[in-house]
C-alpha cells in the first residue's frame, strides 16, 4: 500500500528524528551497542548491538518512510517463517490489546526471506515516522522475548545462537 | 527435632520399602538354592535392617551448653559458638571437620545437622536460609571439605543468602611450610562469591571477628560470610572475658537501623505509579529478606498494581492473587512502568520480558547500585520495608479494571498454553510408556495444588535444565517461603535435593514463615543429572527424619544433549546408562523408592510418599522414568519452552 496522498512526504530533518529516537534506546539500555552510518539526504543507515549479542542493521528511507532490517532472524526455515509471518499479522490484528498493536493506518509490517535471513520493513504508512520506529523496536524486541521462547525454536536457538546453560541468554 | 527421633529398634522390620530392598538378596539367595543340592545349602544370613543408631535420638535430646569463663574458661571455638547462639544462627549444616567449631556450636544449642559431603551441607543451608530469611552455618574441614563447598558457596552468593560458611585451617604456626595435612590458603579461593571473609590469626580477636560476620550477614544486602579458624584460635583458652577484644554484645557491634527514604523521592515514585496506566511491581529478594510482604500486597492492592517476585525465594506475593504477573507472561510486556524492590542481582533491559519504553524505578539499601545494569528514570536508597510502608501512606487508591482484566486473560493463556503442552506431553507418553516431563510437572501440580493436601504447606523446589524449565511453570507459590529457585542465579545443576533438605529441616523446626506448616515435607523436582551430587543426602533426610519427597526425571542424559548432535565423538559424554534406578539406591540410603512410567502410577506414588513422610518422617525418592528424545521439539513437540523472566519457572535475576 503506497503513503497516502494527503500526508507529507517526511523531510530530511526526519533523519535526526530516527537517529535522535535510536540514541535514546541506546542511552536506556535496551541496545547494548549503537551507531550511525552513512547517511544522505534520502537514507541513513545505523548499527545496533542487541539481541543475543547480535549486530543488527537498520537502514531508513527518507523518500518511502520506511525502516528496514535486513537480517531479523538469520538461518530461517520454511516453517518457521510461515509462522514469523503469521505471528507478526497477530501483532496488527484487532484481537491485540490497543496498546500492543500496531494500526495498520499508520505503520505497514512487511516480513520477507532475504537469503536465508527473515528481513522486517515497517512503512510509516501516515508520515508519523516516530510511531513506525517505535513498532519496529517493539516487534524486533517480542520475537527475541516472547515469539523465540516458544519449544519449537530450542533447536533453532541451540543451532544459531549456541544457546546452552552456560551461555543463557534470555535476549 | 529430637522429639521426632526414637532409638533404633533392630528386633523391628519396619517400612516396606527396606523390607523391598533387602527382599532382593533373598531372592537371590532363592536363585542359588534352585541350583544347590539338597543337603550342601546353609540357611541365609539373616541381614540387618537399616536403622538410625540410638546416639543419634539420644545426643539430640542432650541439653544445650554453652561455654563459660569459670573453671578451664572458654576455648576460642566455644567463645565463637556462644556469640552465634546470641546471633540465633538458625542452623548449621556439616561434615565433621572443623571439629572444635561444630562440636562448640552444636553443644551451645545452635540446631545442628551433620551430612555427607560437603557440598550438599552447604546447600541445605543454603536452603533453609532460603525458606527462612534467617542467617545459617555450614562448615567443613579445611583443604577437602572446603573445596567441595565451592559450588554451593557460589549459588549461595548469587542469591544473596546470609550463609556463614566455617572451616578450619591448621595452625598458623604451620603456614607457608607445606606441613601435613590439607593446608591452604582459603580467602583468596572464596573472593568474588562472599559479602566478608578472614582467617582468624589473633586468638583473642574471635568474638570481634564473629560480630563482623554477623554485622555483614544482617546488615544491607546479605551474603556469605567466610571465616577460616586456625588451631590456635579454635583451641585458644579464655578464663576472663578480659582478654577477648570487642567483646560486647550486638546491640553495640551492629544496629538494626536501616536507610529510609526521602519525603521527595516517595511523592515522585507515587506520582510515576498514579500516572502510569500499567505499573508493575518487580519484588525482589529485599522484600522477602525484611519480611514486607504485608505492606507490599497493601500497595498493590491500594492502586491495583501489578506484582512479580523474583529472586531465588518465591511466594512473598501469591502466584494466585489476581494483581500477580508470575503466571502473566504475555502481560510483562504492555507494562509501562517498573518498580524494582528488593531486586538484588538485576539484570540488563531484555533480559526481563519489558517493553523498551518501560519506565523504571528502583528501590535498594545500598546506593552504590543504584544504576547499575538498567538505566533508571529514579533511584531511591531505602530499606524495602520502609520505602512500602512510605509509599502505603503517600498513595491514593486507584482502580486500574482494564489493567486487571488484562492481567486476568494472560493468565488464562498461559495456563491454556500449559495445559495444551501437557495434552501433548499425555500423547507422547501414551504412545511411548514413559513419563513426558509436562506429565510429570502436572501430576506433581494437581497433586500439591489440587487434591488434599493443602495447598500452601509443601514447600517446592526444582532443578536440571528440562526438568527445571517445565517443573517451574507448575510449581506455584502462595504464601512466603514457599518455593526455592534451586539453580537461582549461578545455574548450578545438582544442589536442589541437599537444598530442599534443608528447606524441609526449617519447616521441621517452623522457623520464620515456615511455623504454621511445621510437619509438612518439602518436595523437589529434579533430573538424573542433578541427582548425582546429593543423593546420599537422603541418608541424612532418613537419619534426621527430615521428610523429602525428590521427583527424579530419568531422561538417561544430561539436559544439554542436543548440542552434540552436530559434533563428531561427542554425543558419549552426555550420556548415562539407561534405566538407572535411582529408587533403589534411595532405598539403601534408608528412604522409600517408587518407579513410574505412567500418569497413574506417578499418583499413586506421590499419595504413598506424601503419607509416609507426614506419619513415619520417612523421604521417598520417586524415579520418573522417561526418554531424552521428550526433549526434541521437532519430533515430540512442544519442545523445551524457555520461561519468561521474571515468573514462574525463571531462574535468573
Amino acid at each position: 500500500m503506497a503513503r497516502s496522498r494527503t500526508n507529507p512526504a517526511p523531510s530530511t530533518s526526519t533523519v535526526q528524528q530516527v537517529t535522535d529516537l535510536l540514541e535514546n534506546y541506546a542511552s536506556r539500555g535496551i541496545f547494548r551497542g549503537f551507531s550511525r552510518g552513512a547517511a544522505t539526504a534520502s537514507r541513513a543507515s545505523y548499527k545496533i548491538v542487541w539481541h543475543r549479542s547480535q549486530e543488527f542493521e537498520l537502514i531508513f528511507d527518507v523518500r518511502k518512510a520506511s525502516l528496514r532490517m535486513p537480517s531479523v532472524l538469520p538461518a530461517v526455515g520454511p516453517a518457521m517463517f510461515e509462522h514469523l509471518s503469521s505471528w507478526i499479522a497477530e501483532q496488527q490484528s484487532a484481537e491485540t490489546l490497543e496498546h500492543r498493536r500496531i494500526d495498520s493506518a499508520k505503520a505497514r509490517v512487511e516480513c520477507a526471506m532475504r537469503g536465508k535471513d527473515a528481513a522486517l520493513t515497517v512503512t510509516a504508512v501516515d508520515g508519523d515516522v516516530e510511531y513506525a520506529v517505535r513498532k519496529l523496536i517493539h516487534l524486533v524486541h517480542e520475537i527475541y522475548l516472547s515469539f523465540l521462547h516458544d519449544g519449537r525454536y530450542y533447536d533453532y536457538l541451540i543451532e544459531t545462537f549456541n544457546l546452552d546453560p552456560d551461555f543463557v541468554q534470555f535476549s | 527435632m529430637a522429639e521426632n527421633l526414637k532409638p533404633a529398634d533392630n528386633s523391628k522390620k519396619s517400612e516396606s520399602s527396606r523390607r523391598k530392598f533387602f527382599a532382593v538378596p533373598a531372592a537371590v539367595g532363592a536363585v542359588a538354592a534352585s541350583v544347590i543340592k539338597p543337603g550342601a545349602m546353609f540357611a541365609a544370613p539373616t541381614m540387618p535392617t537399616i536403622s538410625i543408631p540410638k546416639e543419634i535420638p539420644g545426643t539430640l535430646g542432650e541439653t544445650a551448653k554453652v561455654g563459660t569463663f569459670e573453671g578451664k574458661g572458654m576455648t576460642g571455638a566455644e567463645v565463637f559458638a556462644k556469640l552465634c547462639k546470641e546471633e540465633e544462627l538458625a542452623a548449621m549444616f556439616c561434615c565433621p571437620g572443623n571439629y572444635t567449631v561444630i562440636n562448640a556450636i552444636a553443644a551451645a544449642g545452635v540446631p545442628a545437622y551433620g551430612g555427607r559431603t560437603e557440598g550438599a551441607m552447604c546447600a541445605a543451608a543454603d536452603g533453609f536460609s532460603r525458606v527462612t530469611g534467617e542467617a545459617t552455618a555450614c562448615s567443613g574441614t579445611e583443604g577437602p571439605g572446603f573445596t567441595h563447598m565451592i559450588m554451593n558457596i557460589a549459588s549461595a552468593s548469587a542469591a544473596r543468602t546470609p550463609l556463614l560458611v566455617l572451616a578450619s585451617n591448621m595452625q598458623i604456626a604451620g603456614d607457608d611450610r607445606e606441613a601435613f595435612i590439607q593446608t591452604g590458603y582459603q580467602q583468596p579461593i572464596t573472593t568474588g562469591m562472599k559479602k566478608y571473609g578472614k582467617r582468624l590469626i589473633a586468638p583473642d580477636r574471635v568474638w570481634e571477628y564473629g560480630a563482623y560476620a554477623f554485622r555483614n550477614m544482617k546488615s544491607g544486602v546479605p551474603g556469605p560470610v567466610h571465616l577460616d579458624f586456625p588451631g590456635e584460635v579454635a583451641r585458644a583458652r579464655f578464663t576472663d572475658p578480659s582478654t577477648l577484644k570487642d567483646f560486647y554484645n550486638k546491640s553495640k557491634y551492629r544496629s538494626e537501623s536501616r536507610p529510609h527514604p526521602s519525603n521527595k523521592d516517595v511523592e515522585r515514585a507515587a506520582d510515576m505509579i498514579s500516572k502510569a496506566e500499567r505499573p508493575i511491581i518487580v519484588a525482589g529478594q529485599g522484600v522477602f529478606q525484611r519480611k514486607a510482604w504485608e505492606a507490599l500486597k497493601q500497595i498493590a492492592e491500594k492502586q491495583d498494581i501489578a506484582v512479580v517476585t523474583s529472586g531465588p525465594t518465591r511466594g512473598h506475593f501469591p502466584d494466585d492473587h489476581k494483581l500477580s504477573a508470575a503466571l502473566a507472561p504475555n502481560a510483562l510486556m504492555s507494562a509501562d512502568l517498573v518498580v524494582f524492590i528488593g531486586q538484588y542481582s538485576m539484570p540488563s533491559p531484555g533480559e526481563y520480558r519489558f517493553s523498551p519504553e518501560i519506565k523504571a524505578v528502583r528501590v535498594h539499601p545500598v546506593q552504590e547500585d543504584l544504576g547499575r545494569n538498567w538505566p533508571l528514570d529514579l533511584g531511591i536508597v531505602s530499606d524495602e520495608a520502609a520505602f512500602l510502608e512510605a509509599l502505603a501512606n503517600k498513595i491514593n487508591a486507584k482502580r486500574r479494571d482494564k489493567w486487571v482484566d488484562e492481567l486476568a486473560a494472560a493468565r488464562a493463556a498461559n495456563e491454556k498454553q500449559n495445559l495444551d503442552h501437557y495434552a501433548l506431553g499425555l500423547k507422547h507418553s501414551q504412545a511411548t510408556d514413559h513419563l513426558h516431563p509436562a506429565v510429570m510437572a502436572k501430576e506433581v501440580h494437581d497433586f500439591l495444588y489440587k487434591g488434599d493436601v493443602d495447598p500452601k504447606a509443601i514447600v517446592t523446589g526444582s532443578g536440571g535444565w528440562t526438568t527445571g524449565l517445565f517443573a517451574g511453570r507448575w510449581l506455584r507459590a502462595n504464601r512466603p517461603g514457599q518455593g526455592i529457585v534451586c539453580a537461582y542465579q549461578y545455574g548450578a545443576i545438582g544442589p536442589d535435593m541437599a537444598m530442599m533438605i534443608g528447606a524441609s529441616a526449617a519447616v521441621q523446626q517452623g522457623v520464620g514463615p515456615q511455623a504454621p506448616y511445621k510437619g509438612a515435607p518439602a518436595l523437589v523436582v529434579t533430573s538424573d543429572a542433578g541427582i548425582a551430587y546429593s543423593m546420599f543426602e537422603l541418608d541424612t533426610a532418613s537419619k534426621y527424619k527430615i521428610p523429602i519427597i525428590a521427583v527424579i526425571y530419568n531422561n538417561n542424559s544430561w539436559g544439554m544433549w542436543p548440542s552434540a548432535l552436530a559434533s563428531a565423538r561427542s554425543m558419549h559424554m552426555y550420556l548415562f546408562q539407561e534405566n538407572l534406578r535411582y529408587d533403589k539406591m534411595a532405598e539403601g540410603l534408608g528412604a522409600r523408592g517408587e518407579y513410574v512410567r505412567t500418569p497413574e502410577q506417578m499418583r499413586e506414588a506421590l499419595k504413598r510418599a506424601y503419607k509416609s513422610a507426614t506419619t513415619e518422617m520417612a523421604s521417598t525418592l520417586i524415579n520418573v522414568q522417561a526418554l531424552k528424545e521428550f526433549t526434541s521439539g521437532k519430533d515430540y513437540p512442544p519442545g523445551i519452552a524457555l520461561n519468561a523472566e521474571p515468573g514462574v519457572g525463571a531462574f535468573a535475576h
